[in-house]
């Protein structure tokens, strides 16, 4: 398109150079127009309690004699990285680190090909009745909350009625733990990420496919060849998101399904439910603790997707983030 | 008529499409069994549940549940309205928010699009904590205990604009653009009937996602209303849960004395609300379902 | 058209944000301003409570309160509480808040860390909306600060109504000194360990009650009289396998049973002992860790082999909620022996509403009153709140009021309840039902200046009063763990007493591994600095008794 435009550009007249320049410029306006609405929804809602970062190295108190936001953050005193302390404080902190980056990588990995592996086979069914009804089933989990699903969970491993209760004290052993955790994770958001997929598959040119099965391509080389490079940049995207994430966990996930059972920890303490313990536990300064806490998250996921998205930028710039 | 011939020979042979009914059908009963199992246990008894436990095959099937539950009366319904409006309004506002900027960062030759890019992305990773934002949404703004308070901060969502931005990439060639600029189109007609008809999947999956996060977000009721004639129908059902693990957590505190447990919802009250909760949310799913679907088509068209 | 509409609404929307943020700019510079008038504004006007000019708007507080019904209709109430106080010389109207109940606590502390302007006094307890914490951070107003006493001045009739020993319990250090940052509620403030029996199956398993149980004096070393076990297994026989004869709280049987303080760091890891025969001991008792002390240790052993004969749900091991609907099973009394705590009027309130012939054994001889059960209830005025001295006007009229008191507990005579020929209140429950008004009776300020309903009884008052007086203050009283140096660790150790404690306190984990663990990890969670510091603060606080 640049080449274009330098094309036209040399064999063009002053006089229509100029209404070409005023026409990008109009161009340029009318886009600009039209990201206001959510740059200032940005710059409000995001940017501006931004200052509140500040309280991740304060003792942050009321101050008595003029309390109030400004009040509170200028008068309370700095403590400098005490708050963050609490995250690397002992193995159990440790632990907790591993799992949620254990956990999340692995959600990474089966996610992607699960989801799209579900996505291809949807686009190859047949049936558009039964197309639309399978995945309108899938998207069912996304209605329902972590809360509400921990019971169907529970229904199997409680210790008293529970269909499984034979097998093994669940909520008193982590062993099989990862495995619940995990096939819950899919089971609640394959569904979302194969909508995804299907859509990109959509929009694929049926073209494309057609010229290739007259050529005599069969069906798993269109896939492989076709349908896999025109929705990798949006594999490429939601994975980068996703390693952006790799410090945070699904909160309702480990809390609610676990029923918090204290002696599963090991296998299920994450990120996020030991921020949350923390919250909830009337020690003084908690408040900077989760505030520290939640800074420590972004700083981390920040460096891990500038790291991927400088790798997938070297591979192929089109794909990239930005 | 030929290349409707094509089309049925690029098919899967009979058996490996019976196959992928099994696997992905096999996938999607998983998906329902647990929510058809809700609806077990809201129309089961509490002597039931007390004696058998969580069952498939309830000793008692009652009503009972969904009684209590519309015994909540002018709160359901009001709530309910709360719910709906702020999930029409808020999807409604999301997504044209969402269209216009993932539509500056998709369009190339735009010269701001990099900058635009990096203020929405670094919003994703970094936020300044739970009492500045309070701070914005309440005083500054001036929101608190109206229905803007749980639209607003939900506006927009930058996971959803990328998702929307790589549909276009991927779904609209960038030279229908020009070749539409050149005939005289603004940007704004562009965008409006030629990249959004063809991106209709596009906006239609992330359409969807907004809606569902209107639909069961609690969070920011929880935060900014007090007024009762405000909250929405999520909201009642996390109080009532919030109460549970509240009374779980501090038992030895309080005494069970203070509590009147005549006045605790019951499992099955709270299974029934969830499925309230749930079954308007899913009629809305066939709709945007359409849109999605719909993009399949769209490449035969074009041919 | 479609494309016209669209562009116009984006347009509306555009100049809607731009006009938010401008408004905002302007609001934005008011708050620290605002904030600087409401230090001056504090003590400039409403000098004195005395009369107020009728042409003058009244100042609106608003108040949190927390249990009760969340969607009360208070629309009459609040007329009439506001008329009453006119009628009292004073020109405040009130807005309450009611939250949804329990777990609706962190709402409130919400509005208390983000500096909400917009509620002036706060329901604030033991738990919930925890008093002492939020009192030293500084979210509480100090109301005897020497500075500005708001008590001395508009708080005299509360001062003398409320007992010393509830002041003495709401004392405690903050941000203006050690003071007051509250108004004790009167209530129960005695706590009482108990056993509930439930005497119908007793019969019918062809036992004795009296015979068992002596009801005056210390019953805690029940549970290692062999006849304890010998009745569950009776249960167990008769009823079958799905009967669990001990319905525990989880996490409170031990405590009953071990006769302990509670944990005062709030931890819930440390073991506060007192003597069940005398429980104001003078010497100071030696605190340590739960799972060393040698009556804990005796106590879960116990715990363990109930738990072994399956007399306990072993779904209590994962946690309260965990699929059991206690109040089912104490309504269809499923259960020989239940634990709990014993206040004032509870008995009655149990037989009418089971119709159970439930019967309570003491564990320690009296009951006893600890900085948790003194510090049960309150209420607080917020350091955010432009009406401060309002706010005190207010709660010093309500806890000194007979007629406040009842409308704000009961509801409007007429409406919600009606007096009998003893002047006592018959709650009309289809009212309530039509205009929803339902409250924590016990929560609700001043318990002793409500008028008794005819359930409870004319002397309900009296008794209640010498229900409190019947308490022993354990030699902790007045005890408050400051975890400021600390934090890290106690934040830590929460931790661990989370992986831990809820399975082992009901017997579900194998001691002789369970318990080495967890010491291990509450020690590598840094509870010997804990115990330091809570020793150095123990101290103190003995010291200067």
């Amino acid at each position: 398109m640049i080449v274009t435009e330098g094309v036209e550009g040399l064999f063009m007249q002053p006089l229509t150079l100029n209404s070409k320049r005023s026409a990008r410029f109009k161009k340029t306006i009318a886009i600009t127009v039209m990201m206001l609405p959510g740059a200032i929804w940005l710059l409000v809602i995001r940017y501006l309690p931004m200052i509140g970062v500040v309280m991740a190295f304060q003792n942050h108190r009321p101050y008595v004699p003029n309390p109030g936001f400004w009040g509170n953050i200028i008068n309370s005193p700095f403590v400098g990285l005490r708050n963050f302390q609490f995250i690397f404080f002992g193995d159990r902190a440790w632990n907790m680190i591993f799992n949620t980056i254990a956990y999340n990588a692995f959600f990474i990995v089966l996610t992607t090909v699960l989801g799209v592996a579900l996505a291809i086979l949807i686009t190859e069914i047949g049936s558009k009745f039964f197309a639309k009804l399978y995945q309108t089933l899938m998207f069912f989990p996304f209605f329902i909350s972590w809360v509400v699903a921990s019971y169907f969970v529970f229904a199997f491993l409680e210790p008293t009625f529970g269909l499984l209760a034979h097998v093994r004290e669940w909520y008193m052993d982590p062993t099989g733990w990862p495995v619940i955790l995990t096939s819950a994770h899919l089971w609640k958001t394959l569904g979302y990420t194969c909508i995804v997929y299907v859509a990109a598959i959509a929009g694929i040119d049926q073209g494309m496919y057609e010229a290739a099965a007259i050529d005599g391509a069969s069906k798993w080389k269109q896939v492989w060849h076709i349908t896999i490079p025109t929705i990798k940049p949006m594999i490429i995207i939601l994975n980068i998101l996703a390693v952006g994430r790799i410090i945070m966990a699904d909160f309702g996930l480990f809390w609610n399904v676990t029923m918090d059972s204290g002696p599963l920890q090991r296998a299920t303490e994450v990120f996020d439910t030991y921020v949350y313990r923390v919250m909830i536990s009337n020690v003084a300064g908690a408040m900077d603790f989760a505030t520290a806490a939640g800074l420590f998250q972004s700083i981390i996921g920040f460096i891990c997707i500038m790291g991927a998205n400088a790798i997938v930028r070297k591979i192929n710039p089109e794909n990239s983030l930005f | 008529m030929a290349g409707r011939k094509k089309f049925r020979i690029n098919k899967v042979s009979r058996a490996s499409e019976a196959l992928f009914h099994v696997i992905v059908g096999g996938f999607a009963l998983i998906c329902i069994i647990p929510f058809v199992f809700i609806i077990i246990i809201a129309f089961t008894g509490a002597e039931s549940l007390r004696t058998i436990g969580y069952s498939f095959f309830p000793a008692e099937v009652t009503m009972v549940n969904f009684n209590a539950a519309f015994e909540l009366g002018d709160q359901l319904w009001r709530s309910f309205y709360n719910s709906i409006f702020i999930t029409f309004i808020g999807t409604f506002l999301s997504l044209l928010i969402a269209i216009m900027y993932a539509y500056g960062l998709y369009r190339t030759g735009y010269p701001l699009k990099k900058f635009f890019t990096i203020l929405m992305f670094f919003t994703m990773l970094f936020g300044g904590g739970l009492v500045p934002f309070v701070i914005v949404i309440r005083n500054l703004l001036n929101l608190g205990d109206t229905i803007w308070a749980m639209i607003v901060p939900m506006l927009m969502a930058p996971f959803n604009v990328i998702i929307l931005r790589t549909f276009y990439k991927t779904c609209i060639p960038e030279s229908l653009l020009d070749a539409a600029n050149i005939d005289g189109c603004g940007e704004f007609r562009t965008l409006f009937s030629i990249v959004v008809p063809l991106a209709k999947p596009g906006i239609a999956t992330i359409g969807l996602l907004t809606a569902i996060g209107f639909w069961n977000d609690w969070w920011h009721a929880l935060l900014f209303v007090r007024d009762r004639s405000l909250i929405p129908l999520q909201f009642l059902l996390m109080e009532m849960q919030r109460n549970m693990e509240f009374i779980r957590r501090n038992i030895t505190m309080i005494g069970a004395e203070n509590i009147n447990f005549a006045d605790l919802p019951t499992q099955g009250l709270r299974m029934a609300l969830a499925v309230i909760i749930v079954v308007p949310i899913a009629f809305a799913y066939p709709f945007f379902q359409r849109y999605i679907i719909s993009g399949m088509t769209i490449g035969a068209v074009k041919e | 058209m479609k494309k016209l509409v669209a562009i116009l609404l984006s347009v509306m929307m555009l100049l809607a944000l731009v006009a938010a943020c401008t408004s905002a700019e302007e609001s934005q510079a008011p708050p620290p301003a605002g904030d600087n008038g409401n230090q001056t504004s504090e003590t400039a006007p409403t000098p004195a409570p005395a009369p107020t000019t009728p042409d003058e708007p009244p100042t609106e507080i608003s108040i949190w309160f927390n249990g009760g019904n969340a969607d009360n209709d208070d629309t009459i109430v609040v007329e009439a509480v506001n008329a009453r106080l006119q009628e009292l010389g004073l020109n405040i109207t009130i807005r309450p808040v009611w939250t949804g109940g329990w777990g609706m606590g962190d709402p409130a502390q919400i509005a208390l860390n983000t500096a909400d302007a917009s509620i002036d006094i706060f329901w604030t307890g033991s738990w919930g909306l925890n008093y002492f914490n939020n009192a030293q951070i500084g979210n509480f107003v100090r109301l005897d600060d020497p500075n500005n006493n708001l008590l001395e001045r508009y708080g005299r009739d509360v001062m003398a109504e409320v007992d010393e020993l509830l002041w003495n319990a709401f004392t405690t250090e903050g941000p203006s000194g050690r003071g007051l940052y509250g108004v004790p509620g009167p209530k129960d403030s005695a706590a009482w360990f108990k056993l509930e029996v439930n005497n119908d199956r007793l019969v019918e398993l062809g036992f004795d009650f009296d015979e068992i149980f002596s009801i005056t004096e210390s019953n805690h070393e029940i549970i290692f009289d062999p006849i304890f076990e010998e009745i569950m297994q009776a249960a167990k026989d008769l009823y079958g396998d799905g009967f669990f004869p001990l319905n525990l709280e989880a996490g409170n049987f031990l405590n009953n049973f071990s006769c302990t303080d509670g944990d005062l760091t709030g931890i819930n890891a440390f073991h506060f002992p007192f003597d069940p025969n005398n429980p104001a001991q003078p010497v100071r008792p030696e605190v340590t860790l739960q799972v060393e002390n040698e009556l804990y240790l005796r106590v879960l052993e116990r715990t363990r082999d109930f738990w072994n004969l399956g007399f306990i749900d072993p779904r209590l091991a994962i946690g309260e909620d965990a699929g059991i609907d206690r109040g089912e099973i104490l309504r269809a009394g499923e259960f020989i022996f239940s634990t709990g705590q014993y206040a004032y009027g509870h008995t009655a309130t149990v037989q009418s509403e089971r119709g159970l012939d439930i019967r309570f054994v003491p564990l320690s001889r009296v009951p006893i009153v600890s900085t948790m059960s003194a510090a049960g209830s309150g209420f607080a005025i917020s350091v955010y709140s432009r009406n401060q001295e309002a706010a005190m006007q207010f709660i010093n009229a309500w806890y000194t009021d007979n007629t406040l008191t009842v409308l704000l507990s009961e509801g409007v005579e007429g409406v919600h309840w009606n007096p009998d020929e003893n002047g006592l209140i018959v709650l009309d429950t289809d009212a309530r039902d039509s205009i929803p008004y339902q409250t924590w009776r016990f929560g609700m300020g001043n318990v002793f200046m409500l008028t008794p309903r005819n359930t409870d009884g004319a002397e309900y008052i009296e008794g209640f009063r010498a229900y409190n007086e019947l308490g022993v203050g354990t030699a902790f009283l007045g005890f408050v763990f400051d975890s400021e140096p600390v934090a890290i660790q106690a934040a830590a150790m929460r931790n661990v007493v989370d992986e831990f404690r809820t399975p082992l306190t009901v017997g579900g984990m194998d001691l002789e591994t369970a318990v080495p663990a967890y010491i291990a990890a509450l020690r590598a969670a840094g509870a010997d600095d804990v115990l330091a510091e809570l020793n150095r603060q123990l101290d103190e606080f003995f010291a200067g008794r």
